[in-house]
């Protein structure tokens, strides 16, 4: 009987789930517009978001890039409704789940956050040990998170679908696993917990649907798509087990239609599980577009220096970026990047650069974009 | 040209427990010789032995067996007071530059303090130069020296932790992933720092990092180490580029890779 629970179901590294553009034109999951977080701190009020706009399509993976201090935890905790308190939020969040009325995450109150959180939103993060309660089985964690949106459900019911996040999310073993505690278990079967409690409200959301979810065929993703936000889930983990998961993580968006926002300042990682890229520094979004085109032809100096910084197998390519990354609370006035850029010119203090078509769907936020010097100025 | 090498045997490494059987041999009979200005590397995953090793190099971990060959001598068979002598040649430096530094001390005082360890006939006044001058050589200012270390970014700790290291001139340089904590921007710098210090000072580095990518930007030879042991150990060229060892090619397809351009 433990024997048929050794092997997961579903074989994400060989499934060829339906490609992005079928769906983004079924459904848009999330639209973000201007959105703008800011902070009390001690030294005054800090804006860790500025004016930030992005879309994700359901089944879709946005790739945020960013180093510490971009902004982009905040950006993601934002969706997720944990701001720390004082947090001002404006601007618009607009979460479409495909078979309920659209919402604005910036404006819900906890009430409505309560409900959403976990079940059309949820979060993975970077160090799965500290997330997970180390004094309850991790069964009993997953059923919380179910139980919490479905407080009628039986028992065996909830124990049911327990057992199908942890498949789901190939925990090999799911019912071994699941009377474990987190100390238990390794690195990445820890963040594989993390993520089956992320998406195990939403697939017990199915219950009028297919009896099961193996009855479902690859490629239809749930009636309900649902957002996932990953900040650095695999930072802290070794490469080979950094490879699985992020195996996992794209082959879930594509069999279950998930929207996927990836947060990492890794762009090698972001070249493997994202569709599309923003670029995040001090706040703002500095380029986007199709992972492929922003990273081949970056056309933001701070997406080149990232690429040039970024160290591979090849010796001897590496050229850092001069300084460091800009406190919020002593930004430049003009363009945040410009006193570490290579060919800054006395224009980009002046004002901040708007984003400007660079591209199919691409976009930066440099005054050089679209100037007929813009290649000879950028060798 | 001097050659130090280092030999284990049976090292039980720091999780040894009282019945043979229940011993977890963290590194396992490793020998290898490290030749003055090169850079040796040691690549493994999490819990494969490569800290446990970089401790043992210095002694700031006993190894249970083997020997330690430094310019000669048997750093196993020194005495205390012999060992501290000899412990200013070799320095380390390491992953959390938030963990590493003394919040208490300024870092004028962190920076010097070897100096004031090994040479306490210097005088205040005699180490002050010395300590700004590195200091400055790995890109801080001078008004660095009487601030502490939470003022500084994750970057410049680094560099106060590799201007403390080589404040004795030393000759070996332990680094225990010293760039792992850091953004990919700046671990660059301290990256290219590193390899400028190298050529500079004379320095030889054992290279402690679970990231091939990291390793290759100053290896000369590397160390793929796993449960303990060496699986391949080669030319950095070769280790990269003509894996011998399906673990390391295990590990080469695992990192994720740029688009080429």
């Amino acid at each position: 009987m433990m024997r048929s629970f050794c092997v997961p179901r579903w074989d994400f590294r060989v499934y060829d789930g339906p490609r992005v553009d079928e769906f983004q034109s079924m459904s848009e999951l999330l639209d973000v517009r201007g959105l703008t977080v800011d902070l009390p701190t001690a030294r005054g009020w800090v804006r860790p978001v500025n004016e930030v706009s992005l879309r994700i399509g359901a089944g879709e993976s946005l790739g945020l890039v960013g180093e510490s201090g971009s902004g982009k935890t905040m950006m993601a905790l934002s969706l997720m409704g944990l701001l720390p308190p004082g947090a001002r939020v404006s601007g618009e969040a607009i979460l479409s789940p495909a078979n309920s009325a659209p919402e604005n995450l910036a404006e819900l109150d906890e009430a409505r956050w309560r409900r959403l959180r976990g079940l059309d939103v949820a979060m993975i993060f970077q160090e799965p040990m500290t997330s997970l309660n180390p004094v309850m089985r991790v069964g009993d964690q997953i059923a919380e998170a179910i139980a919490a949106h479905f407080p009628n459900t039986n028992k065996e019911r909830i124990n049911y679908w327990v057992l199908e996040a942890l498949r789901l999310a190939a925990v090999p073993e799911p019912s071994v696993r699941a009377g474990q505690f987190p100390h238990q278990l390794s690195g990445g079967l820890r963040q594989r917990v993390m993520i089956a409690m992320a998406i195990a409200a939403g697939v017990s959301d199915s219950e009028d649907e297919a009896p099961t979810l193996e009855l479902r065929k690859p490629g239809i993703p749930l009636t309900k798509p649902r957002l996932l936000i990953a900040d650095e889930p695999t930072t802290a983990l070794d490469v080979t087990v950094q490879k699985q998961i992020l195996e996992l993580l794209d082959g879930l968006r594509r069999r279950l239609g998930l929207g996927l926002l990836f947060i990492t300042h890794d762009l090698g990682v972001v070249a493997r599980v994202a569709d599309r890229v923003a670029v995040m520094y001090a706040g703002r979004i500095v380029e986007q577009g199709r992972v492929g085109d922003v990273l081949r032809t970056p056309r933001h100096p701070y997406t080149q220096g990232l690429i040039a910084a970024s160290p591979t197998l090849e010796r001897g390519r590496l050229s850092p970026i001069p300084g460091i990354v800009p406190q919020l609370t002593e930004l430049p006035p003009g363009c945040s990047f410009e006193p570490r850029c290579p060919v800054r010119m006395p224009e980009c203090r002046l004002a901040v650069p708007e984003l400007r078509d660079a591209g199919h769907h691409h976009v930066a936020r440099c005054i050089l974009v679209g100037n007929a010097n813009e290649v000879a100025l950028k060798q | 040209m001097r050659k130090l090498s280092k030999k284990y045997n049976r090292s039980g490494g720091p999780f040894k427990r009282a019945s043979e059987q229940e011993q977890f041999i963290a590194v396992d009979h490793v020998s290898f010789e490290v030749t003055q200005g090169e850079t040796f590397a040691v690549v493994g995953e999490s819990g494969c032995g490569k800290t446990t090793l970089a401790r043992m190099l210095l002694r700031l971990i006993e190894p249970d067996g083997g020997q330690i060959l430094f310019a000669g001598r048997d750093l196993l068979a020194l005495s205390a007071a012999e060992l501290r002598a000899h412990r200013r040649e070799m320095q380390m430096i390491f992953q959390d530059p938030f963990a590493s530094l003394d919040p208490r001390m300024r870092v004028g005082e962190i920076v010097g303090e070897p100096l004031a360890i090994h040479e306490p006939k210097l005088s205040k006044a005699e180490r002050a130069p010395r300590t700004l001058a590195i200091l400055e050589r790995v890109g801080l200012r001078a008004d660095a020296l009487r601030r502490y270390p939470h003022e500084f970014s994750g970057g410049q700790r680094q560099r106060i932790g590799i201007a403390r290291a080589l404040i004795l001139r030393p000759k070996l340089i332990v680094a225990d992933e010293p760039v792992s904590a850091l953004d990919v921007s700046v671990g660059a710098q301290v990256l290219l720092l590193l390899r400028e210090l190298q050529s500079e000072f004379n320095l030889t580095y054992v290279f402690i990092s679970h990231s091939l990518p990291v390793v290759a930007q100053l290896a000369t030879r590397i160390a793929v180490m796993r449960g303990g042991k060496f699986v391949e150990l080669g030319e950095a060229e070769q280790v990269l580029h003509q894996p011998a060892h399906e673990y390391t090619r295990e590990l080469l397809s695992a990192v994720p890779a740029l688009p080429v351009a």
